[in-house]
């Protein structure tokens, strides 16, 4: 019986025996916690519930951006994956419908199905490339996306803030759990708000596209199209940098001592995710982005239990409201298009920006002339960025412009307070500053065509009425360079006037910057009439006439209606008879016919009051089509001095430039009872009086029209109408 | 020859056969419970299958194990046959493990092989002296080599592998020496790696990704594809912690913490529900069951009798000790089931048959007397 053999035999056995049994102690008892984790993780099937973006409302509670629902067309992950399992399943729901009998039948014919299938699979991306007018690129990068997201997902659920070994943000998890997602088993977007026509193909062709499904989702809807869309921006796809920033995590859904869904970010990105690309909607990203709610199925506990599904709701974005008027703005729009006020002095259009602002900063209107639609935004992108003749991506108010002539009544305030002139100071005009140089320095009006006419002696307040060079060339040559930057700085120009949305600050010269005084002298000469080296951004100018009607007070434009931003440092004080000879003189643009501004508002019964501007200043040349013109006398060089050489073997040339002469119009209303700001700008229109000035009327028409001034020149509102009604915007 | 009413008397009145027929009923009364909570429409069907397999059982006491060994080598040509035979049939999800019968009732010609092999082996061995030489050996593992390697290209590594094993067995007791056997070990340890590149795809992905897990460099394709259903079968046993989880185990089985776990997973089952506790009996039952096989080889005189049961009894444990090893992440994933445990009426059969002989040899043989080991002894001495 005691075969020494047989017990060796069984001493190998029962060695196997005693490690297996260490094995499950070490597992069963040491390690049983952390087992039933990993086992929570797969009890506890977490699934994420969409959330819906915030509104951005203007300051009527007019809904400019909103979240709307729509149809996507979907493919189930497991499609993108190449699921052998989930295809088997389809191919035999298939073979059942089929009625094929035989075992080996039914075995070749699941085969088969299984090929069919999967060749269907495939040939998805072109096929939804074609349905949709996409590139396969763009579906297969989309695919992408959603295995990136995927990835995310499951690297987020390893790293559990109770899951062992986690905790160091840098160190990304190498290991991931088995769990399957409900995301793994779902649908995911690749074209979204796809039209009926779509929608009904694919519903009908189901069978053709395994994995696809049409699925309700939401959709951003601009209801006003193009209007304010610098300003209401756009979404895009969120990016690298922006998933590093703000990467979803998922909260732990066990573990807590009442069950409740804890941290996490649930309002970090996902691959694939839209954020705010420009504008408002980039701006208020943080405010408007909604969080991501959780639902967790315990499948382990009884369905009709309170346990079996905890869910922590998604949190909808909040809303922003803006201080901009929509309606306003696109009756503005549309009318200024109608009227054909933007064609300038040579009969073609122009670009042009318009600024409405109240005199605490609240912007009205922020109008760039060139719009795109925002609905249409992801087809448009490519076209909008290439296109460098009308920049439609660039919000113009947002711009540095030489100001020209709108300086002056700020040069003028500037002057009067520091006494360098007083109201009753008498300067002749002969055409030109400098005895026998006619051609430098002139006066606007000095022209040979006008038999060379002069404004002769004038005060201030003519001076500002007739727009006279000679009178502001001479105060800022007496003002110094100094004393008229210092002017320049307390009015805002060329500073960031601490506007929400990203500005040109524009530019003056450094204050503290060593300079030939000859030299410094000329500069100042020039910036009397708002030429040399300054540019200002309309926005500014807007901010800078709100100050000085304000006599001094600080304002910053603002379009939020919740505004938070610190008024700029600037606050001085004008002396009120400065402020009364200044407006005097601006009414006086407007009222007396001497004025350059007289014309254009002849017969409006609103008192407005401002200044033109006519700005001379240089710019790239562009043909009648919007193609760059060349300047083939300056070939661009190389390094080395060799002409540089295109891709089509033809030397590069600069872009042409020539001088041309912005039109500027900054006014306000009522003149005796200053209210609303209004900048009009046409990017080398021509004269501020003649091309400017009527856009600006428009705006008070308009602003009349909308009951923001008494409806002096336009029929008074209709009672029946809902207050400020969209107007011709839909 | 005695009639079965005498056989199975003597059965129950046989010390060395209680232990046999006791672990077995309590082994497929864990069987039936652990099906009953994972998945009780297949509990149902597994008590017909231990019926039946019984009845082979007790048929299996019929003849005297003489008969069968004689039969050895006609049972062995046969399993050759079928083996050839199956790998002309019809593939069944792309191996040619069965044959397909109608009514889908399957043959695994490799089960049948199990007990053949061994019998002819045994019969082989029975009046051989010569395996205390190197060139003794080489018939017991050309032998082995025909079956091993038939059911390598089915392919079915797993229970290829059982062969050698058994054969190990089996010439540990038949009195091969150590030093060739530990030679012959080493031999395969070096040949593996120059056998990798001649393996199916799919069995060198399975050597890599044991050896990643191994090595702890397992990526996640592993835990999704081929250590999918280990990773699982791992938390259900680690969660079932040391007195298990009960029904509510059942309940995370069912919704689908481990498919099909009342196959070869179903140690996780158990491990689940009765936890640490319940494993470890499962263990203590099979080295049982052992002990007492090992214990009726010692005692029996005829070399073929004792031959064959050590080579039955090491088969059921073998297959015991890779299954839960498999579940337990101890070893590689091998489509082996847990003897007397799984669910499946062909792997029951076969064990039971195989117990089924053992116990005919606890009934007939013919012991050393005590007299006759004293004598042994004091002629050793």
């Amino acid at each position: 019986m005691l075969n020494r053999r047989l017990v060796v035999l069984f001493c190998v056995i029962v060695a196997g025996f005693l490690a297996l049994a260490l094995r499950l102690g070490h597992m069963q008892v040491s390690q049983a916690d952390e087992w039933r984790s990993e086992l929570d993780t797969f009890v506890h099937r977490a699934s994420l519930i969409e959330t819906s973006r915030g509104t951005i409302y203007d300051r009527q509670g007019v809904a400019i951006a909103r979240d709307v629902p729509c149809y996507d067309l979907a493919i189930d992950y497991r499609a993108i994956a190449m699921d052998d399992a989930w295809i088997k399943a389809l191919a035999q729901k298939r073979l059942a419908a089929e009625k094929v009998t035989g075992r080996d039948a039914r075995a070749r014919r699941l085969a088969q199905l299984q090929d069919q299938i999967a060749d269907q699979i495939e040939a998805e991306p072109a096929a939804i490339a074609q349905v949709c007018r996409l590139s396969t690129e763009d579906v297969l990068a989309r695919y992408n996306e959603i295995r990136e997201k995927i990835a995310t997902l499951k690297q987020n659920l390893w790293s559990h803030p109770y899951v062992k070994g986690s905790g160091d943000d840098d160190e990304q998890p190498t290991v991931n759990t088995t769990m399957v997602l409900k995301e793994e088993v779902s649908p995911h977007t690749i074209v979204p708000n796809i039209p009926d026509n779509v929608s009904f193909y694919f519903k009908r062709n189901i069978d053709q596209y395994p994995g696809l499904t049409i699925i309700d989702s939401r959709r951003r809807e601009y209801r006003f199209n193009d209007v304010a869309c610098q300003v209401i921006g756009t979404l895009r796809s969120v990016d690298a940098e922006a998933l590093k920033r703000n990467r979803f995590a998922m909260p732990a859904i066990t573990g807590t001592a009442d069950g409740s869904i804890q941290g996490g970010n649930l309002q970090g990105y996902l691959p694939g995710d839209l954020m705010g690309g420009s504008g408002i909607e980039k701006l208020e990203e943080d405010t408007l982005r909604g969080a991501r709610g959780v639902k967790v199925k315990d499948i382990a506990s009884d369905a009709t239990s309170p346990d079996a599904e905890r869910r922590l709701d998604p949190v909808v974005g909040n809303n922003v409201q803006l201080t901009l008027d929509i309606g306003l703005q696109a009756d503005i729009q549309n009318n200024i298009r109608q009227k054909h006020l933007l064609k300038g002095e040579d009969g073609k259009d122009h670009f042009a920006a318009l600024v409405v602002m109240s005199l605490d900063g609240q912007v009205l209107t922020l109008w760039s002339s060139e719009t795109y639609d925002l609905n249409q935004i992801d087809a448009l992108r490519g076209s909008l960025i290439k296109d460098a003749y009308r920049r439609p991506l660039t919000n113009r108010a947002l711009q540095g412009y030489t100001p020209g002539s709108t300086v002056k009544p700020l040069v003028a305030s500037g002057a009067l307070t520091e006494n360098v002139i007083t109201p009753a100071t008498t300067i002749v005009c002969n055409g030109y500053l400098f005895p026998g140089k006619p051609n430098i320095f002139r006066c606007a009006i000095y022209e040979e065509t006008h038999g060379a006419a002069t404004h002769g002696p004038l005060q201030v307040v003519d001076a500002l009425a007739e727009s006279c060079n000679i009178f502001f060339y001479t105060v800022g040559r007496d003002m110094g360079m100094d004393r008229m930057l210092k002017w320049f700085d307390l009015y805002g120009l060329g500073r960031d006037s601490g506007f929400e949305l990203p500005e040109q600050n524009g530019s003056i010269p450094d204050p503290r910057a060593q300079r030939d005084a000859d030299a410094a002298l000329m500069e100042a000469t020039q910036m009397g009439i708002g030429q040399g080296p300054v540019t200002v951004t309309p926005i500014q100018m807007a901010a800078a006439y709100a100050t000085l009607l304000q006599g001094g007070q600080p304002v910053r434009p603002h379009i939020l209606a919740k505004d938070t931003g610190d008024l700029p440092p600037r606050r001085f004080s004008l002396p009120p008879d400065v402020v009364s000879i200044v407006r005097q003189g601006m009414e006086r643009v407007v009222a007396s016919p001497e004025g350059t501004a007289y014309k254009p508002f002849k017969g409006m019964k609103l008192q407005v009051a401002g200044k033109t501007g006519s700005a001379t200043a240089w710019g790239p040349v562009y043909d009648d089509n919007g193609n760059p013109v060349w300047d083939t006398t300056r070939p661009e060089k190389n390094a080395d001095g060799s002409p540089k050489i295109g891709p089509d073997g033809q030397p590069i040339y600069h872009q042409a430039t020539a001088e041309g002469t912005h039109a500027w119009f900054v006014g306000y209303a009522p003149a005796n009872n200053p209210q609303y700001v209004v900048v009009a700008m046409m990017e080398f229109g021509g004269y501020g009086g003649s091309w400017a000035a009527p856009m600006a009327r428009e705006a008070f028409l308009q602003l009349e029209r909308h009951s923001y001034l008494p409806a002096l020149d336009v029929p008074p509102p209709d009672p029946q109408a809902p207050p400020n009604a969209i107007g011709s915007a839909q | 020859m005695k009639s079965l009413r005498q056989i199975l008397w003597k059965v129950l009145t046989t010390r060395v056969a209680w232990p046999i027929l006791l672990t077995i009923a309590l082994l497929c009364t864990a069987s039936i419970l652990a099906l009953q909570l994972s998945s009780p429409e297949n509990a149902d069907r597994q008590q017909i299958h231990i019926l039946i397999a019984s009845v082979a059982m007790v048929l299996m006491l019929l003849p005297h194990f003489q008969m069968v060994g004689r039969l050895g080598y006609a049972l062995y040509g046969g399993g050759v046959l079928l083996l050839l035979a199956v790998m002309l049939a019809p593939a069944q999800s792309h191996t040619h493990r069965w044959f397909v019968l109608p009514h889908d009732v399957e043959i695994q010609p490799s089960e049948i092989m199990k007990i053949a092999y061994v019998v002819a082996l045994a019969w082989y061995f029975r009046l051989r002296k010569d395996v205390r030489e190197l060139h003794g050996l080489v018939i017991p593992f050309a032998l082995t080599a025909v079956p091993f390697g038939l059911i390598l290209i089915e392919p079915d590594l797993g229970t290829a592998l059982l062969f050698p094993m058994v054969l190990y067995a089996m010439l540990v007791a038949a009195g091969a020496r150590f030093r060739h056997l530990l030679a012959i070990l080493m031999l395969a340890v070096i040949g593996v790696p120059g056998a990798f590149p001649f393996l199916k795809p799919y069995q060198q992905q399975r050597i890599v990704s044991i050896y990643k897990q191994w090595t702890g460099t397992a990526d996640e394709s592993h835990y999704q594809g081929e250590g999918f259903q280990q990773r699982q079968s791992e938390i259900a046993i680690g969660a079932g912690g040391p007195t298990g989880q009960g029904t509510q185990a059942a309940q995370h089985i069912r919704q689908g913490l481990l498919w099909a776990a009342y196959t070869d997973f179903i140690f996780a089952v158990i491990g689940a529900q009765w936890g640490f506790i319940g494993c470890l009996l499962v263990l203590v039952l099979y080295l049982a069951f052992f002990a007492a096989s090992m214990e009726i080889a010692g005692s029996t005189k005829d070399p073929f009798a004792r031959l064959l049961v050590v080579g039955l009894a090491s088969m059921i444990l073998f297959q015991a000790v890779i299954n839960m090893y498999m579940a337990s992440g101890m070893g590689p994933v091998v489509g082996i089931a847990l003897p007397f445990i799984s669910y499946g009426g062909s792997s029951l059969l076969t064990n039971m048959i195989a117990a089924g002989l053992i116990l005919n040899v606890s009934v007939r043989r013919s012991t050393y007397s005590v007299a006759a080991m004293r004598y042994a002894v004091a002629a050793r001495a």
